[in-house]
């Protein structure tokens, strides 16, 4: 361990050192009645460390002996998630707050899940993967369980840890057969041991022991069942947050693994990572079709959405990494204005989650309805909005990677996905009269519904170069 | 057969029998007295391969801390076992199917088991890293003397330390969110109880907590006191009242949390949702409503 060691996690270093002080700050002062600060102060430090990440640059670094890599993919994807977990933390503040939830141990929870996604995003060692996803995860299972009078949310909490837990035991499983095999946990190793072609059938098993654990954090098809009960069950806030930066810490890590550790073998991984993509594209879809409720149907969104992004890693090109995370930044984006838009609707006071609600919403608040309708279309994929470059991009992926038939199912999943985001704005404008909603909004929300519906128009021009980053990310992975 | 290889067969033996017991035992505290089994039995195993220090740590750590932990858990959790086993026949036969499944399929991943060319020098790679600089300084010979000389604490502390620092501080950084998820879930600040305010306490004056009257034998001096002892008593706190209220009251309705002054915390499982409810009958006795 040495000085560039430390160097390169310092920001991961700074970040945990920030949660620690925190936590004795709220403790030896008045706690909860500091959590708005915290909240503030959190989301701040975590833009800083965004920003700081998004300008200082530098090239390809491995410390620790190789456990950790800082390379231009691991930044694309921490900046996404620090960027997304302030945005978030935001947002969440007015809604906690009002419902008593805003214990000063949330914003440092987020704080340490966002340690944990960074780790994992930049792991070059199986161990190191392993103890970023635990950091990670068992953050976010206590947040779910955060409203803990309530039987909803104990039951996500628990069902999310009771299944992590198992997730956690199938990755660890596969990751000790790769030892087997490799002799070694770290990624440049391991690589070396697999070679190029066929992997050998012991290295098969554990492969697909280690992908089936990834394909849990990422709510892939068919290990999605958590998901609907978690999402619905916790705080509208930490809803939002589990459907942004951590699904974007999960894919990363799912990228790293196949392409960093398992680079020769792509043939092998490839046709387990096109299943999922179909599977969770076709099962998003069509479960969404029969739910009313919209934090369900955002998590039954969120897994077809999955499946789209592993499309683009399924391609198992530099570029189909490239649209994979494009299509990630987009869709995070996207996110965080329509949970700004759903933590608003509220009536009495109290939130309003069934969306037959939302009749004749356009008439009362035609500016708030317009800034959804152009979100639902972008996550849609309605042209020309940026949505649908994120599809886009990971179609032309499959395309170029000769997986024709992945481009055809997709493009099908995508109309049946359409169907219940097109429903939404129906009820919206042409809906049946509901009772009325509140119509005050906090302009922390309303600030980031509009700039997300903006972005979702103006980044047609050239998704804000999006794009050159993201490819420069994809080279540093695939090589 | 060498004494090895029968302490080996016979350890292995009783850490599957010791593991499947721990499943099927009836009693969970049978249970985990059979996992304690376990854990000894695998540490006699790791003493069979060199690893001395690991089996200590074993012994003390998971049947010295966690295993006791787990049998007061166990003993105190109101938990019906008998129904959780029932729910569990239901589905055992599905269960069996895809356990049998599965073994079949890792038997015959197993079967063909081959490791890469360069898996064993990669394995050697971190404990040839353990006293390479050792070597350089001429303490050993060279890396076959390092190996047979370093003990086992030494190479453990050297690795954690060095080479897998990083992962050593973010496995007690997991710990941390453990703890802080425990405290975040649980912790309740009681209002129905006496707290003790040691500022209100320090700050009572003694001249103005205590009277001191002159009763007259056969007198009552007070014809509102009910009290049985009235006549004995001389001594009587009348400012009582005056000491300021212990504690503010709940900030929020479901939020207990403990105040800065300190209190009376409770610790209540998370499935256990709006902790006991209010025994009928039963308020909490405060001193300071008894006197006048």
């Amino acid at each position: 361990m040495t000085n560039a060691d430390i160097q390169t996690v310092l920001p991961e270093v700074l970040l945990a050192a920030y949660a620690m002080l925190a936590l004795m700050f709220g403790v030896y002062t008045t706690k909860d009645k500091v959590a708005p600060l915290l909240v503030w102060v959190t989301s701040a430090v975590l833009a800083v460390l965004g920003l700081w990440i998004l300008t200082g640059g530098g090239g390809d670094v491995a410390a620790f002996g190789g456990m950790i890599v800082n390379d231009a993919f691991a930044r694309f994807a921490k900046v996404v998630i620090l960027f997304s977990a302030a945005a978030v933390l935001l947002m969440s503040e007015g809604y906690m707050a009002k419902r008593g939830l805003l214990r000063f141990e949330y914003p440092l929870l987020v704080a340490l899940a966002v340690v944990g996604m960074m780790v994992m995003v930049s792991a070059g060692d199986l161990m190191a993967l392993y103890m970023g996803l635990e950091l990670q995860s068992l953050a976010l299972y206590v947040v779910a369980a955060l409203r803990r009078d309530s039987v909803k949310s104990t039951e996500a909490g628990l069902k999310y840890f009771v299944l992590g837990a198992l997730s956690s035991g199938l990755l660890l499983y596969g990751a000790s057969l790769v030892y087997g095999f490799a002799g070694t946990t770290l990624f440049t190793g391991i690589i070396a041991a697999v070679g190029e072609g066929q992997a050998p059938l012991g290295l098969l098993f554990g492969l697909v022991f280690v992908i089936a654990g990834m394909a849990f954090k990422v709510s892939a098809a068919p290990f999605h069942m958590w998901t609907p009960d978690v999402y619905e069950g916790s705080p509208t806030p930490v809803t939002a947050f589990f459907a942004t930066a951590p699904k974007m810490a999960a894919m990363g890590l799912f990228a790293r693994v196949v392409h960093d550790a398992f680079g020769g073998v792509v043939g092998d991984w490839q046709q387990i990572v096109a299943f999922l993509a179909v599977a969770s594209m076709f099962l998003g879809g069509i479960a969404a079709i029969g739910q009313r409720n919209i934090k369900r149907l955002m998590a039954y969104s969120s897994i077809s959405h999955m499946g789209f992004a592993l499309m683009g890693l399924a391609a198992g090109t530099a570029f189909g990494v490239q649209a994979m995370l494009v299509y990630m930044a987009i869709y995070v984006t996207m996110n965080i204005g329509v949970f700004a838009f759903i933590l608003a609707m509220e009536r009495d006071g109290a939130p309003v989650v069934r969306i037959d609600e939302l009749g004749g919403y356009s008439k009362r608040e035609p500016l708030r309805a317009l800034a959804m309708l152009v979100l639902l279309f972008s996550l849609a994929g309605v042209p020309p909005l940026v949505g649908f470059f994120g599809k886009f991009y990971v179609l032309r992926a499959a395309m170029d990677a000769g997986m024709t038939w992945l481009a055809i199912a997709a493009v099908i999943a995508a109309v049946i996905n359409a169907f219940y985001y097109l429903r939404i704005v129906f009820l919206m404008y042409f809906g049946e009269d509901a009772e009325a909603m509140d119509s005050g909004i906090s302009p922390v929300l309303w600030g980031f519904l509009m700039a997300s519906a903006a972005i979702m128009v103006v980044g047609i021009i050239n998704l804000f170069g999006v794009e050159a980053i993201a490819a420069t990310a994809a080279a540093a992975l695939v090589n | 057969m060498t004494f090895a290889a029968f302490a080996f067969y016979l350890f292995a033996f009783a850490v599957v029998a010791g593991g499947l017991m721990v499943v099927v035992a009836r009693n969970p505290v049978h249970s985990v007295l059979w996992l304690i089994l376990c854990f000894l039995s695998s540490a006699g195993l790791f003493v069979l391969v060199g690893a001395e220090f690991v089996a200590m740590l074993l012994i003390i750590v998971y049947v010295g801390a966690v295993a006791v932990l787990f049998l007061f858990v166990v003993m105190m959790l109101d938990v019906d076992f008998a129904e959780l086993k029932a729910e569990m026949a239901n589905y055992m036969p599905l269960g069996l199917v895809i356990g049998v499944v599965l073994l079949m399929q890792l038997g015959i991943a197993f079967g063909v088991w081959q490791s890469a060319d360069i898996a064993e020098s990669q394995r050697a790679a971190p404990v040839i890293a353990v006293g390479a600089e050792d070597v350089g300084e001429g303490l050993f010979s060279d890396s076959d003397a390092l190996l047979s000389q370093t003990h086992n604490t030494r190479a453990l502390g050297t690795l954690i330390y060095d080479d897998y620092l990083l992962l050593f501080q973010l496995a007690g950084l997991i710990l941390l969110v453990a703890m802080i998820g425990a405290i975040v879930l649980t912790l309740r600040h009681r209002t129905d109880i006496k707290r003790q305010n040691i500022v209100a306490q320090m700050m009572r004056d003694p001249a103005k907590a205590m009277e001191l009257k002159d009763v007259k034998p056969g007198r009552d001096y007070d014809r509102t006191r009910t009290l049985p002892h009235r006549r004995c008593r001389a001594v009587r706190d009348r400012h009582f009242r005056a000491v300021p209220e212990p504690q503010e009251r709940d900030r929020h309705p479901d939020e207990h949390r403990i105040d800065a002054a300190g209190g009376e915390h409770q610790f209540r499982g998370v499935l256990g949702l709006p902790g006991r409810p209010g025994r009928a009958g039963l308020h909490p006795v405060r001193a300071d409503r008894g006197g006048g």
